[in-house]
């Protein structure tokens, strides 16, 4: 826990302050109309729109899955956060075209792209979705808010999650977009500057630099491992190091160490700790060696340890397994693990083409998601929100160059975060458990900066936090507006009747997010993992299809995202259970879900009529989409149109 | 979370404590003052 | 670089061509480029520096193939717009005239 002195309160006092009167100040533009509460009316120069992407996707949450990438794999854990290089090929390909069909947002662009009753039902639901999918990602950024809350002041879960973001909603509901926007760009300036500060500090409390690299040649070579609940109690257990190619054993542990079930107090654990951290740090042992687990040691069941080896006496990779019968059978503990320590600053550390923890054929699907996954729109759960902002800048132009801007600063602050976590990771090698390295960022923060810069620290971080809640909730109020109240509960209505809609969606979104904060539990990761991961998996070159190729239909699309729910469940949880297919790595679930769900979408798209050619050649003319869209080009060159 | 405690050894003056807040505070509050302008005029303008 | 179109007319701009493809594959090598070189640098290893500056070097050549067709695009696209911004809410509103 921390406490906070007077200069701390005042510099968090100030800076909250300051963030809320930016935003509330544009009260009288944001409540002119519909346009200026969701779009600041269209006019935004592109850094606007730019820093709003950037500070929308810095939230409290961020550094934390950063720090638990980067300090597991180094820097090839960048790669990870490398998602957002989608924006590379659609600031200038799918930005262009949704800008240039002027639709509030994903779901009516679908109105646009498609025609009749099944334009009007992927309308309803991409909207039904998004209100869901920002009341859930603001309550999940609301209960990290908590979390770290409940660390720093030991204050309860709900109350981190309640108060910071209903300080956001203050402006929202006052300014809408405006005031998102304007609070944005200068939550982003702090932000950035918080960024760059507490990671120099995070370097420097590292020894600098050289200190870093030097450290890290130095260190030992480290495994984490889960001891599995499957082991009996008082199990004598041993490590093997092996070679991958040839399976020969380097070494093995010369005497067994033994596996306890039930938990391990906290001194004990707090021993084992000491122990792995010196044994990684230390230089003394010539030959190989498992330095830990070792004689004597104790582990206990379901519990993280690291586990130690001297490093540089084997080749780059090694196989890492566990005997519980002194040597006669062999369990993987992990194939392919790279020795050392040095290779942590290597991006490109690959393991293998299939195997160990970054294979290539990882690293290609990855690029191929993020990068392929430009030239659709939705591709990647970000695309919702820039949306927002792409229809909000003044131009084409604009919107083309802050998206792809945003996204730069954002690739930019994640590597600045990843050298912050290698100074981490060089003071504190041997944590095994991601629940304490996640944290690592903001532990450098906490413990190294002066006193004095803690309120500070904190008012950065909540303008990290603020940034990303004010979006969420502003977009998803959107949805409930254009896309629900205006085009079917009353199409007629008044400019100020739907900013006043706006006003009260903005309010029933802020209390949905807080209920569903507090049922997100522990498990949320993995959860959310699933929800944003596997279940956009299916649909994502079906995002591609409809922006490339006019033959597909809303039929297709809207039978793709059906069918994608029932499959993932599928892939992911149900047949593997069964042993119907074996529990694949997440970039082999997202090929099979590719191949899977096309087998479905595909006959439905050609068994189904194209969509009326009046209404294609409409779309084709205003927005000029890529790809193969021939008949409907000629069509539209025939009537004299292009 | 984290169960154990870390000794911890502060780096930099504490005078870097006031400085750096109130740079960026000034930073922050410079470029809100920008923003606030730029659009009030361009509005009042249209 | 008669590689690269610098002159474009209102029809030629809204076509998908070489001028596009070419933005596309620097913007990638930028994004790369700029991750990488950025994480590097900020532990002072000099590949680091290089990588980053090349990174900012893509990075302007890109703007500099892609700018006027944007700004070609942007312009002629404005003039429409109005125009656009009413079929969209007669959309919205179901009036859209067939």
């Amino acid at each position: 826990m921390i406490t906070f002195a007077f200069l701390d309160w005042l510099w968090l006092i100030l800076f909250v302050a300051l963030m809320v009167a930016c935003g509330a100040i544009f009260y009288r533009l944001g409540k002119r109309s519909q346009s200026d509460f969701f779009l600041a009316g269209r006019g935004l120069p592109w850094w606007l729109p730019a820093s709003s992407v950037y500070a929308t996707h810095t939230a409290t949450d961020t550094p934390i899955w950063v720090a638990g990438v980067v300090y597991k794999y180094g820097f090839a854990g960048l790669w990870y956060a490398f998602f957002a290089a989608w924006c590379a090929i659609s600031a200038f390909v799918s930005t262009r075209i949704f800008r240039r069909s002027l639709a509030y947002s994903q779901a009516e662009w679908q109105s646009l792209r498609f025609g009749g009753l099944g334009a009007e039902m992927l309308r309803g639901w991409v909207a039904g979705w998004q209100v869901f999918m920002n009341m859930f990602i603001l309550g999940w950024v609301g209960i990290a808010m908590g979390k770290l809350c409940s660390y720093l002041f030991g204050w309860d879960l709900w109350m981190g999650l309640v108060i910071f973001t209903s300080i956001g909603a203050v402006y929202v509901l006052m300014s809408g977009y405006w005031g998102v926007v304007m609070a944005d760009f200068q939550q982003g300036v702090i932000a950035l500057l918080v960024i760059f500060i507490v990671s120099i500090w995070g370097v420097l409390a590292a020894g600098g630099p050289d200190e870093i690299i030097s450290k890290l040649k130095s260190y030992n070579s480290t495994c984490e491992w889960t001891v599995p609940t499957t082991i009996a109690d008082s199990t004598q257990a041993k490590i093997r190091i092996s070679d991958p190619e040839s399976d020969k054993a380097y070494v093995v542990s010369t005497a067994p160490f033994i596996i306890r079930t039930g938990k391990s107090d906290d001194t004990a654990y707090r021993a084992v700790e000491i122990k792995t951290e010196s044994q990684v740090k230390n230089s003394a042992p010539t030959t190989l060696a498992i330095l830990f687990p070792g004689d004597g040691d104790v582990l206990y069941t379901d519990t993280d340890y690291t586990i130690v080896w001297t490093a540089g006496k084997t080749k780059k990779l090694v196989n890492i397994d566990v005997s519980y019968d002194n040597g006669m059978t062999w369990n993987a503990i992990d194939e392919n693990h790279p020795d050392g320590q040095s290779w942590r600053i290597n991006p490109f550390s690959f393991t293998g083409a299939f195997k160990g923890q970054f294979p290539v054929a990882w690293f290609v699907t990855m690029l191929i998601i993020a990068l392929i996954g430009g030239f659709g729109m939705g591709t990647n759960i970000d695309w919702y929100s820039e949306a927002q902002r792409i229809q909000s800048a003044k131009t084409v132009r604009d919107a083309s160059y802050s998206i792809w801007a945003g996204t730069a600063l954002v690739l930019i602050r994640n590597s600045i975060w990843a050298a912050a976590i290698i100074g981490f990771f060089v003071l504190y090698p041997h944590l095994a458990s991601s629940g304490e390295y996640e944290m690592a960022w903001y532990r450098v923060g906490f413990e190294y900066l002066p006193i004095g810069m803690v309120g500070f620290l904190f008012a950065g971080i909540l303008a990290i936090h603020l940034s990303t809640v004010s979006t969420q909730l502003n977009l998803g109020a959107m949805y409930a507006t254009r896309d629900f109240y205006h085009h079917y509960v009353n199409p007629r209505a008044s400019e100020s009747r739907l900013v006043n809609v706006g006003r009260i969606s903005t309010f029933i979104i802020l209390i949905g997010s807080f209920i569903f904060g507090t049922i997100i539990g522990e498990e949320i990761t993995a959860w959310l993992i699933f929800a944003l991961w596997i279940m956009a998996a299916g649909v994502w070159l079906p995002n591609i299809l409809q922006v490339i190729w006019w033959r597909f239909n809303c039929w297709g699309y809207l039978s793709s995202w059906i069918a994608n729910l029932g499959l993932s469940w599928l892939v992911v949880w149900i047949l593997p259970q069964f042993g119907v297919i074996p529990e694949l790595p997440d970039y082999m679930q997202f090929w099979l879900l590719i191949v899977l769900n096309a087998l479905i979408y595909l006959p439905i798209t050609f068994a189904t009529k194209p969509e009326n050619m009046d209404h294609l050649v409409k779309y084709y003319v205003m927005s000029r989409p890529i790809g193969f869209w021939g008949p409907v080009r000629k069509e539209a060159v025939k009537r004299g149109l292009i | 979370m984290i169960q154990f405690i870390i000794a911890s050894t502060r780096i930099g003056a504490p005078i870097l404590g006031v400085i750096i807040p109130a740079v960026i505070f000034g930073i922050s509050f410079f470029v809100t003052w920008l923003l606030i302008r730029h659009f009030m005029k361009s509005q009042n303008s249209d | 670089m008669s590689l690269i179109r610098r002159q474009w007319t209102a029809k030629d701009a809204d076509e998908w061509c070489r001028e596009d493809w070419i933005a596309i594959v620097l913007s990638v090598l930028a994004y790369i480029t700029l991750t990488v070189g950025s994480a590097l640098s900020f532990l002072l290893l000099p590949t680091g520096f290089v990588i980053l500056g090349v990174g900012i070097l893509v990075t302007m050549l890109m703007y500099w193939v892609i700018d006027p067709k944007l700004r070609m695009i942007s312009t002629e696209y404005e003039k429409k717009q109005k125009d656009y911004l009413q079929q969209l809410e007669d959309i919205q509103k179901w009036e859209e005239k067939q």
